[in-house]
């Protein structure tokens, strides 16, 4: 295979590292002008300024030369943001939150030349004729519902949402993104992703995972979309959310449990469901067990607490993804690959494998060599 | 003639009934585990002589919490003709409800309220003739009845009684409410099948000749 330098990979990689092409110019010593054709392909770098802008990206020199695979050149869908808000900051976190999507598909593409995954088993549960924007809430309730029966589930709490997902072949990474961008999926292909913080506790994180699948179930016609106008964002977003609701916690069941509105009870609800106080309390709002003013209050009650951003019992530990673990785990095993290689061959940054992988950076450096002589001075006499 | 049978020509159904008979026993187990989590009720002697009222609260939060869930009933707070006592009024259709807590062993008669009084001007054509057997009144279909409940822990008795007009008799026998209590709802253990997803990729002919 020919080694060729590609562009989008200098977009890729500096956006991982949310670099602005001036910067990145600048750091290597080359024009932005210059750097801009890298990037657009018109003019090919100089074997020492792909050294330069490997080393201040982060990213092995392989990386620029990674063609790219079946699933990450096929056509991504937009991208679910949690904000469509457009100021600069969060333009290049979402551009380096859609550069973790990339290399989740790159890294899909690199196993899928030793592995066959079964194709992602997404519900189909909305009648392709029916219009998902004009769904209530209500309708998207039974969504959930009807996705819970559909995955065999009855009505208590999920164990492991992380695990129920990624059991249909669909990929779920957890990857350090910004505050306020606690997850995002798109589609590459027939294949849906999720990226999740994995900054978020252990509640916050599930209802992340449950609120990316609702728009994997929900929202594939609307991903084909070149991109998301406001009006539509304002529809598909709380539709995500009520479905992240009704998944984690379904009405009966969780109102049955519900004996007090108290911040100390639905504490110990906690422990049981894996879900937020605040998303729990958001819950009953939904559900009409609390009126807006109720809901105020107990908001109120949560900031005085400090819980707004951290609740007691966030320090247990996330729920783990798998899939790509037990595939690079799998090759190991049968003596295919083993995991330096593995990470050798995918040519990707190491700080996202480890993500990608859940294996620490130290896990993808090949053993140091035992066999090595020791030598040493001899003793003068 | 029964109650049932009275307040189901006024527009209830099975639905309603089992809905109270849920409810009952959820706000016990609601009771219980607050009481469970707060020494003041469970430790301390003046406050755990108190739970009586509470147990009439708790079914009352337990059935608002439960019709904010349905369309089965609307729920109201009323005040008593003394302003110093409220309670959960329950409306379906033309129909009134009110709970009340009848002791330890169920069999503590519900206390004459003038407040009472005038939610009992609907079943004034019910009881009109002071029979043994009171007139339903399908046409208008109204109707003023008690929720009645005992118990500790657990509710011992679950009835619907519709009260004569002078509040102090019912002349039909209650409607017991078979008691559910609700059992807690177990976690769904997730298997993991990831293995089942993936399988080794047989190399192709040109790549075994490589």
């Amino acid at each position: 295979m020919l080694n060729i330098f590609q562009p989008k990979r200098l977009q890729q990689a500096r956006c991982l590292k949310r670099m602005s092409v001036s910067e990145v110019g600048d750091a290597i010593e080359v024009t932005r002008q210059s750097l801009r054709q890298f990037e657009t392909g018109e003019r090919t770098p100089l074997p020492k300024n792909v050294e330069k802008m490997a080393a201040v990206l982060g990213v092995p020199v392989e990386f620029f030369l990674r063609p790219f695979g079946k699933l990450e050149s096929s056509k991504r869908s937009i991208v679910h943001y949690r904000s469509l808000k457009r100021t600069r900051d969060l333009i290049r976190e979402q551009q380096r939150a859609g550069a973790f999507l990339d290399l989740a598909a790159a890294m899909m593409d690199t196993l899928e030349q030793h592995i066959e995954f079964d194709a992602a088993r997404v519900p189909r549960l909305i009648d392709p004729s029916t219009d998902v924007l004009s769904l209530d809430l209500d309708a998207i309730e039974e969504l959930a519902a009807s996705a819970r029966k559909h995955l065999g589930l009855g009505e208590g709490p999920i164990s492991d949402v992380t695990l129920l997902i990624e059991n249909l072949s669909i990929p779920v990474i957890y990857a350090p993104l910004p505050d306020g961008m606690d997850g995002l999926s798109a589609w590459y292909g027939d294949r849906p992703f999720i990226v999740v913080s994995s900054e978020a506790s252990h509640a916050r994180s599930r209802a992340n995972v449950a609120h990316e699948f609702g728009h994997v179930i929900a929202h594939q016609e609307i991903s084909e979309e070149s991109e998301l106008d406001d009006e539509t964002f304002d529809i598909v977003e709380p539709q995500a959310w009520r479905f992240a609701g009704a998944f984690l916690l379904p009405a009966k069941s969780f109102l049955s449990e519900v004996y007090s509105v108290s911040l100390d009870s639905l504490l110990v609800l906690k422990t049981k469901w894996g879900v937020s106080v605040a998303a729990m309390i958001r819950r009953l709002r939904d559900l009409g067990v609390i009126d807006d003013y109720q809901f105020k209050r107990l908001r109120i009650q949560l900031s005085a607490r400090k819980w707004l951003k951290v609740e007691p019992g966030d320090d247990r530990e996330r729920e783990k993804s798998r899939l790509m673990n037990r595939a690079a785990q799998f090759l190991a095993e049968n003596g295919e690959l083993s995991i330096p290689d593995l990470a050798n061959e995918s040519k990707l940054p190491r700080e996202f494998l480890s993500n990608a992988l859940e294996i620490p950076p130290e896990g993808l450096l090949p053993p140091p060599p035992r066999n090595v002589v020791q030598f040493r001075m001899r003793e003068s006499t | 003639m029964n109650v049932k049978s009275i307040l189901e020509q006024c527009g209830l159904t099975e639905q309603h009934f089992e809905f109270i008979a849920e409810a009952i026993p959820a706000g016990y187990a609601a009771l219980r585990s607050i009481v469970d989590n707060t020494p003041m009720l469970s430790l301390f002697a003046p406050g755990s002589q108190r739970l009586g009222h509470l147990r009439n609260v708790a079914v009352q939060h337990a059935l608002q919490l439960k019709a904010g869930t349905t369309d089965l009933f609307y729920t109201k707070d009323a005040w008593n003709a003394a302003r110093n006592h409220m309670f959960l009024q329950l409306q379906c259709g033309q129909v009134v409800l009110t709970a009340h807590y009848c002791g330890k062993k169920g069999n503590t008669g519900v206390k004459k309220a003038i407040v009472r009084g005038e939610l009992n001007q609907r079943n004034y054509d019910l009881f009109e003739k002071e029979k043994k057997e009171p007139d339903a009144n399908p046409f208008t279909g109204t109707a003023y009845a008690q929720i009645l409940h005992g118990g500790i822990s657990d509710p011992v008795m679950a009835a619907i009684s519709i009260p004569n007009r002078d509040q102090t008799s019912y002349i039909l026998p209650p409607f017991i409410l078979p008691v559910r209590t609700p059992q807690a709802s177990k976690v769904e253990e997730v298997k993991d099948m990831i293995a089942d997803t993936m399988k080794k990729k047989q190399k192709s002919k040109q790549d075994q000749v490589a």
